[in-house]
């Protein structure tokens, strides 16, 4: 056995190490990133749809219709989660290649706030654009 | 001998200059995959900039009637044409390949002839899409 398998005391710890883990682990911060990429990426669809398919039926509409439309608040309020769930996919996206290119931890680290910068400044201009919207 | 033999490989394998390379993109043979994996990540790119465009269309329409028209004027000009097609297709594009990465993280599609029908699932599907769109703006237009 000895032979085999060597100092089998490995094998024990990987026994052990595998029941102290056991235990639900917090999921972790990779695992957040991959699960709400996939998660916005999925709503991202309908919603696209949803506005593409809006701005085909408003074709040609004039000033007053389009008004009307997106500040109707069910249309702001699906508009606001398109928004939303469109930015927070895009950042993610974005942390993956900047993950895969820039290795200095600097500039890895100025580029993931450039990203959340560019992400807050995008959203904040939309969100005010729609809130003036709903309100005229 | 053969400890003199394995110190002189290692010698030179530690030698950074003379160390060999992993094969880089400039070997592979293109393949379809590969191809679809650069462009998902190039048409995701295109999108995080093309926001922009559609933060730009929509303050435009909430400041007023002239600025609305303005941007339906760039809109229906033959750059903005070409520009809102590209935007169309990159979004379909990201859709398709979003689609099919999906069916691989849910567990399905791992089998080659199954890779390969999803690959030119998300090659065609795109140009079909944007085509409907096209078609339904032009038919609807004045």
């Amino acid at each position: 056995m000895c032979l085999l398998f060597g100092n089998d005391a490995w094998v024990l710890t990987m026994i052990d190490n595998h029941k102290k883990q056991k235990p639900q682990k917090p999921i972790g911060q990779a695992s957040r990133h991959f699960i709400w990429q996939r998660v916005t990426g999925l709503a991202n669809i309908p919603l696209v749809v949803f506005f593409i398919a809006s701005l085909l039926i408003h074709r040609g509409a004039d000033h007053a219709t389009i008004i009307a439309y997106f500040g109707h608040p069910l249309i702001a309020l699906i508009m606001l989660v398109f928004i939303l769930s469109a930015l927070w996919h895009m950042r993610l996206g974005m942390e993956n290649v900047i993950d895969d290119y820039i290795h200095h931890k600097a500039f890895h680290k100025f580029a993931y706030l450039l990203n959340l910068i560019f992400t807050l400044f995008v959203a904040v201009v939309c969100i005010l654009a729609l809130v003036k919207l709903t309100l005229t | 001998m053969a400890h003199d033999r394995q110190a002189k490989q290692t010698a030179h394998i530690m030698d950074a200059s003379q160390r060999p390379l992993s094969p880089h993109i400039q070997i592979y043979r293109w393949t379809l995959t590969m191809a679809l994996s650069i462009l998902h990540r190039a048409t995701g790119l295109a999108l995080y900039a093309g926001t922009l465009l559609f933060v730009a269309w929509l303050v435009a329409v909430a400041l007023g009637e002239t600025h609305y028209v303005r941007a339906q004027m760039l809109a229906h000009s033959w750059y903005g044409v070409v520009i809102l097609l590209l935007y169309v297709w990159a979004l379909f594009h990201h859709m398709c390949g979003g689609i099919r990465h999906f069916i691989w993280d849910m567990g399905y599609g791992f089998k080659l002839r199954h890779v390969e029908w999803l690959a030119w699932f998300s090659v065609f599907m795109p140009f079909v899409l944007t085509a409907c769109v096209c078609y339904l703006a032009m038919m609807r237009g004045s």
